[in-house]
């Protein structure tokens, strides 16, 4: 063997060093015949392949005639060739493997010193005209050892299990497979099992191994997908408190990357105020990690997010597993309802919860004071409990208007308390519904408002006994100024009497006196006839309201000013005035005495008199402007009383009551008149009239 | 009868004493006032003179004597007045009351009558109206006005003197 080993390696172009075979032995063995082993190797049935342990080479030293056959290669092709070189991979099949895990299988079998078993292998040949057919093999790689236990070489034992691959393919689609077939399958299977023992159990171990791994890796994606969808926060925390990963989630939380967060330090993210709660809790945290604890941390924009935390280091020493949910809405709706719930239960108002049947379900402590009941008295009985005597049907239709979905506002009613009390209470009833949107029951509350009532009685009845009492005075007013006149009459009338009999013939004092008489006569009889003309402007009486066209009041009001107007020269514009609801000779009269009081007070510039009116609110603005003498700010309020006058004599002579009449006409019809003006830059009367339109 | 002259202030009953005395040699107009404001009397005979109305003058103090004078001129015993000057506001009868007495009256029905008071009230005017007064005047609260009335007065007068003569 020795001498075709060198032969062999001599036709090589590899140099391997081969130890001498010692001597003793040659001796031993020249004794008996000696087979020709070269003959007896290449005829053998099996199919053998030697190999130099060169690897990664692996340099064909010989080749049983079996496997020149069953591999289509001539053997003087491939001695001194590489194994990978003479049999590659076949380029048209992108799945194989068969170089791959030859290789590692020789490898092994180089290293272990021992036979090493390949599970059945697809390893396509090349066919002589290069084309690659298809070939299962079952292959074993043993080592050959030298005395000093070196790897001399390899030897490459395989099994062309082709056909029984095929048919075992090929059973799952032909259910008929012939029953030879199938024998010489069986037969083929029971030898490859007796053959190859160990085959099986490293298939299984492979396979097992195989199993394991694929189920570890599918663990690994699902929980990986588990970690990155959670909505909580998770992260893992090392024992200095750096993140060593963290989900999506948590990223979100703290309105940051990944890649910010990782192997940052958790204290970054407690506010300061907090720092010394979080450090107990994540203390409590490591040691019971099954209660949830809640503290805040601040995210990178510098919001304070409110996190409920639960730890566990069960897993891994050293590192901490923690997730964290975002509850900062939950905290602040929990923070909600308590100041809702303390609203409702300190409300003085009731606050009394039914279902549609009319059943108490709450019952506030304001409903205890007003009605008289505590709550576990009432807390499932009827709320007719509360009705009054004829006050039943009432309540049933508000339970039945609740049940339509309509709320009742402010509804006065009567409700009768536990000690048989009749009280009035205004209602606000509105439905409640439950999540889906449908009506369960009615919050009622109600507002003990006997007390209200009884004041507001009482200020009715103030006010019904002021306006009387008011009316009265003005009745008394006005008979007075009335009865005032007849008498003055003939006063006024004798004095100018005496004036005209006795003028010239007593002395000039008594002329003088006599004129002072008739004078004061006059102005007297002039304050009462005003004194009057304002009284009846409040008297509700006799006004005729209609809809009046703001123009043609103005119209009438200049005609009567025509001799004023004609004298001063005095020139009155006005466009675009309304209709409004007056009496017609009121608004006549408001105009009159605006437009008269603007041509007294005028200023030595020929007067200019303009009148306007916008639209406010419900009601009309009317604007009367003068280029006048003005008035001083401190006098604008006082100029609307009865009988004021800014100026005691001169030019600008009157009683004082024309704007004192305006004011009452204005404010029989609920407007308000003011003036805006200053000394020296005129005036402008403002008054509003109801809108006819509304 | 002797001739009241104008200006005099004198009572009713005094009037007809006189009228019964002399009916006949009357040749005046009457004008009879019921005013029971001596003032006011005073002004309608100083309106009167101021026009120069020729009349003589009878005067009724209150309501009552007023329906009186009206009763005896219907029983002839006083002449007819040409003229009636009546205030509304009179003690112990209303004007009013006096105009009807007046229009049911068989000599005065026709007769004209002024209604001279200080009221201004519509409904006292409308009644005036409605009972058939000739003529309603304000009662003026100056002398001259005052004086101007005495132009209807004598315009009343020499209307129903005219339509005599005829």
């Amino acid at each position: 063997m020795s001498a075709f080993i060198a032969d062999r390696m001599n036709r090589s172009q590899h140099r391997v060093e081969i130890p001498e075979k010692p001597d003793l032995a040659g001796a031993v063995r020249r004794k008996a015949p000696v087979p020709d082993f070269r003959v007896l190797f290449e005829s053998a049935p099996g199919l053998y392949l030697v190999l130099l342990p060169d690897e990664p080479t692996f340099t064909i030293v010989a080749v049983s005639n079996a496997y020149a056959a069953a591999t289509m290669v001539k053997r003087e092709d491939i001695l001194g060739r590489g194994l990978f070189e003479i049999f590659p991979d076949n380029p048209d099949d992108p799945e194989t493997t068969g170089v791959q895990n030859l290789h590692a299988s020789l490898r092994r079998a180089l290293e272990s010193g021992t036979p090493d078993t390949m599970a059945i292998q697809k390893y396509d040949i090349r066919r002589p005209d290069g084309i690659f057919e298809e070939r299962y093999w079952a292959p074993v790689n043993s080592a050959v050892l030298d005395e000093n236990g070196r790897v001399h070489y390899l030897i490459h034992r395989v099994q062309d299990v082709t056909e029984f691959v095929r048919l075992k393919l090929r059973e799952s689609e032909q259910a008929n497979l012939s029953s030879e077939l199938r024998s010489r399958a069986n037969r083929i299977e029971a030898e490859l099992f007796l053959q190859g023992q160990e085959l099986a159990d490293a298939k299984r171990l492979a396979a097992d191994l195989e199993r394991s791994h694929k189920a570890l890796r599918k663990s690994e994606f699902r929980y990986r997908r588990l970690f990155e969808s959670a909505r909580d926060g998770i992260l893992i925390v090392n024992g200095e408190g750096r993140f060593v990963e963290v989900n999506d989630s948590f990223c979100r939380i703290l309105k940051t990357t990944r890649e910010r967060l990782l192997d940052a330090h958790f204290s970054e993210f407690v506010p300061p105020e907090s720092a010394s709660d979080v450090q107990r809790a994540f203390l409590k945290l490591r040691n019971d990690w099954n209660t949830p604890i809640e503290f805040p941390f601040r995210a990178l924009d510098g919001s304070i997010v409110e996190l409920e935390w639960t730890s566990s280091s069960k897993y891994l020493p050293g590192l901490y597993f923690c997730a964290c949910r975002d509850i900062t809405e939950r905290k602040s709706l929990q923070a909600t309802s308590l100041r809702v719930a303390a609203i409702v239960e300190s409300s003085v108002d009731a606050i009394v919860g039914e279902d549609l049947d009319g059943t108490i379900v709450s019952w506030n402590r304001g409903a205890e004071r007003i009605f008289g009941y505590k709550a576990q008295e009432v807390l499932g009985r009827h709320i007719s409990l509360l009705a009054t005597p004829d006050g039943f049907d009432e309540m049933a239709g508000i339970l039945k208007r609740i049940g339509g979905g309509e709320h009742v506002d402010h509804f006065e009613t009567k409700r009768r308390r536990k000690d048989g009390q009749i009280i009035d209470v205004s209602l606000t009833v509105s439905p409640v519904r439950d999540g889906s949107g449908r009506i369960i029951g009615a919050s009622k509350i109600a507002r003990d408002v006997t007390e209200r009532e009884r004041t507001a009685q009482a200020l009715r009845a103030t006010n019904a006994a002021l306006s009387r009492a008011n009316a009265d005075l003005e009745q008394v007013a006005y008979s007075a100024s009335h009865d005032l006149q007849e008498p003055l009459r003939i006063v006024a009338v004798y004095s100018e009497m005496l004036k005209k009999k006795y003028g010239g013939r007593l002395d000039r004092q008594a002329d003088e006196y006599i004129g002072y008489t008739v004078d004061g006569a006059r102005r007297m009889q002039q304050l009462l006839r005003d004194l009057l003309a304002c009284l009846r402007a409040t008297d509700g009486g006799d006004a005729q309201v209609v809809r009046v066209d703001a123009s043609e009041a103005i119209g009438h009001a200049i005609a009567n000013l025509h001799a004023a107007i004609e004298e001063s020269g005095a020139s009155i514009t006005y466009t675009g005035l309304p209709r409004v609801m007056v009496d017609p000779v009121h608004l006549q009269q408001i105009f009159q005495n605006l437009i008269g009081n603007a041509i007294k007070y005028r200023s030595n510039e020929r007067p200019c008199i303009s009148v306007k009116a916008t639209r406010r609110n419900k009601e009309w603005l009317f604007a009367v402007k003068d280029n006048g003498i003005g008035i001083q700010e401190e006098h604008a309020d006082q100029i609307f009383g009865v009988f004021k006058r800014l100026h005691p004599s001169g030019p600008h002579t009157g009683t004082g009551i024309g704007l004192a009449i305006c004011e009452r006409l204005v404010r029989r019809y609920g407007g308000s008149i003011w003036v805006e003006s200053s000394p020296g830059r005129g005036a402008t009367f403002f008054f509003t009239m109801p809108d006819s339109t509304t | 009868m002797n001739r009241v002259p104008a200006g005099e202030q004198r009572s009713f009953s005094q009037c007809r004493t006189q009228q019964l005395e002399s009916r006949n040699a009357f040749p005046k107009p009457l004008v009879l006032i019921v005013e029971d404001n001596p003032p006011d009397l005073l002004l309608v005979r100083e309106a009167l003179r101021e026009h120069s109305v020729n009349c003589e003058v009878a005067v009724a103090v209150d309501g009552d004597e007023a329906a009186d004078a009206i009763d005896q001129i219907d029983a002839e015993a006083m002449p007819v007045p040409e003229l009636i000057i009546l205030d509304l506001n009179l003690p112990k009868r209303s004007g009013h009351e006096v105009l009807g007495h007046i229009r049911d009256s068989v000599q005065c029905a026709n007769k004209p009558v002024i209604i001279l008071t200080s009221s201004d009230a519509p409904k006292d005017r409308e009644e005036a109206a409605r009972l058939g007064a000739t003529l309603y005047i304000q009662k003026p609260s100056n002398l001259e006005d005052f004086m101007k009335i005495g132009a209807e007065f004598k315009r009343l007068l020499s209307r129903t003197n005219g339509r005599e003569r005829q």
